[in-house]
């Protein structure tokens, strides 16, 4: 179809521009950068190190930066996924029963603003290891806006699905898997890729209070000697850790949404 | 006809949120009759038609289908609703396939392939079966939709204004395909009850009409439609009888549309005094 294929071009288009435009902005952001510290010394050189001393400082510690890596995804990519099923299992079985609802409702309401950060020094002293504490804290941040955007997803299901669900007799497992899951993804997406964010805060905060590895403890370790070069290349890691991360999300939510586009 | 029938509405009422939208309706479709049902907006066409698959449930009254009450949606009442009969996320086979699932279980994987690949051919979308419903235009759409209904094997067929949202052209095509499928049954064709607001579109395809009137919904008007069989819009348009037929529909529904007017407005002049 003629329309399809202008609409492909026009997609393939969009994308360039976007690649080229951000890859702009980003070079002028570094240039600008290089000017305040490496060029005038505009900046002071101690909280301010200059490129010179930053990228250097990341190459000498690269390994320390991919075993912090390593460590932070041991706890990160378990609690998240954890957090994501428990969150949607229970937003079905919830959602899928109004009476239950109707009594949980005002229960997840008071509960799901609690911020888990808070619950960070009691859990460390309840629970028996740092990394069981930190899990069930980024656990808890994924679990409830997955959760409740689960809830919501099966409320939005579009009458007409249910009317056809029942037409066809789906019952049970069918009618979940075939279609309230589908129909509330996007909804459960939108609850996902706000966990997601969440639980990068959630993670660095945690290894920064009593970890003896990852990311975030690498970027608190230094910083108690004041070697910014090396806060300021552990938080470049990090950031493009997150930005993959965030794509590798927005891939897959790409592919199973792929449906959402073409009605 | 002394013939049981097949679908049998018996005084039946329905009302939603204290208003009565259908009151004391009895009628009885036999075995392979293509009725169409047809009325002004609001005189309650759609409501009959999910009392009959079950989707709603009638105040008072029943709805007896071969025999027995119906007590909610079955197999043997495949629907195809206006602009929505498929999953938007699944493809056009996969959509037909689930539903084989469903109705013919007995069936293997392969047959079921098999049997959405012919059924999406015989209405003219051999190679669509891969495309998502949203990838497909409205009339497309409720030809696989179409697609999906037969392939169910049901008995009985109910369709809720499934051309109504399309262009003019595009409904004649599948109104004329409609009517070759379902002539194509021989003795064993389906029985169909087929709501629409278009005169035309009754008389084309249906052996008899039901006129609804409004305030509440009521049996206006029962028409046969003797026109002769295969036929063929073409013929149809230049038929004496036809236009006959035609002018009559119009007359009723004229007629009902009148009395809904009638019935506000002495509402209105109640309210005001």
């Amino acid at each position: 179809m003629n329309n399809r294929e202008f609409e492909q071009k026009k997609a393939k288009r969009d994308r360039r521009t976007a690649a080229i435009g951000a890859t702009m902005v980003f070079a002028v952001l570094i240039a600008l950068y290089a000017i305040l510290t490496d060029l005038t010394h505009a900046l002071d050189p101690v909280l301010f190190p200059g490129l010179g001393v930053i990228l250097p400082e990341m190459a000498r510690s690269s390994g320390e930066l991919l075993k912090g890596f390593l460590y932070s995804m041991r706890l990160l990519i378990p609690s998240l996924a954890a957090g994501i099923l428990a969150g949607v299992a229970c937003g079905l079985a919830v959602g899928m029963r109004p009476k239950v609802k109707l009594v949980l409702m005002p229960l997840f309401r008071a509960l799901n603003p609690v911020p888990p950060t808070m619950l960070i020094p009691y859990a460390i002293a309840v629970l028996p290891s740092f990394w069981l504490s930190s899990a069930v804290i980024i656990f808890l941040g994924v679990f409830w806006p997955v959760l409740m955007s689960t809830l919501h997803g099966v409320v939005m299901l579009e009458p007409r699905w249910i009317d056809n669900a029942r037409c066809l007799q789906l019952t049970g497992r069918k009618l979940v898997f075939k279609v309230i899951l589908p129909g509330a993804m996007p909804q459960i997406f939108a609850g996902i890729g706000s966990g997601l964010i969440f639980s990068f805060i959630l993670l660095t905060v945690a290894e920064m209070f009593g970890a003896k590895a990852g990311m975030g403890f690498y970027v608190q370790y230094y910083a108690d000697f004041a070697e910014y070069g090396k806060v300021l290349g552990g938080i470049l890691f990090l950031s493009a850790v997150v930005i993959l991360l965030m794509t590798i999300f927005d891939r897959i939510q790409r592919r199973i949404l792929y449906w959402t586009n073409k009605r | 006809m002394n013939k049981t029938p097949l679908i049998e509405l018996r005084d039946l009422s329905f009302s939603h949120a204290g208003e009565q939208t259908l009151a004391h309706i009895d009628l009885s479709v036999a075995a392979s009759e293509f009725i169409a049902v047809i009325g002004p907006s609001g005189c309650g066409k759609s409501t009959l038609l999910r009392l009959v698959g079950g989707l709603l449930m009638p105040s008072s009254g029943e709805v007896l289908v071969g025999g027995k009450n119906v007590a909610g949606p079955g197999l043997d009442r495949a629907m195809v609703f206006q602009d929505y009969s498929l999953f938007p996320w699944s493809s056009c086979a996969d959509n037909i396939m689930l539903a084989l699932e469903q109705a013919r279980p007995k069936l293997s994987r392969a047959e079921r392939r098999q049997i959405a690949e012919d059924y999406l051919t015989m209405v003219g979308l051999a190679n669509a079966g891969r495309k998502l419903p949203g990838e497909l235009s409205g009339g497309m759409r409720q030809r696989a939709a179409i697609a999906r209904a037969l392939a169910m094997n049901s008995p009985i067929l109910l369709m809720d204004e499934p051309f109504g949202a399309l262009d003019a052209i595009t409904r004649a095509k599948q109104q004329d395909m409609l009517l070759e499928i379902w002539q194509a049954g021989g003795s064993l064709k389906k029985t169909v009850i087929f709501v629409t607001h278009d005169v035309d579109e009754a008389l084309i395809l249906a052996g008899r009409v039901i006129v609804l009137g409004v305030c509440p919904g009521h049996v206006a008007a029962d028409i046969p439609v003797d026109l002769p069989r295969p036929r063929s819009r073409a013929t149809l348009m230049a038929d004496g009888r036809f236009r006959e037929l035609r002018e009559r529909l119009m007359q009723e529904l004229n007629d009902a549309v009148e009395r809904q007017l009638a019935a506000a407005q002495e509402q209105q002049e109640g309210s005001g005094i």
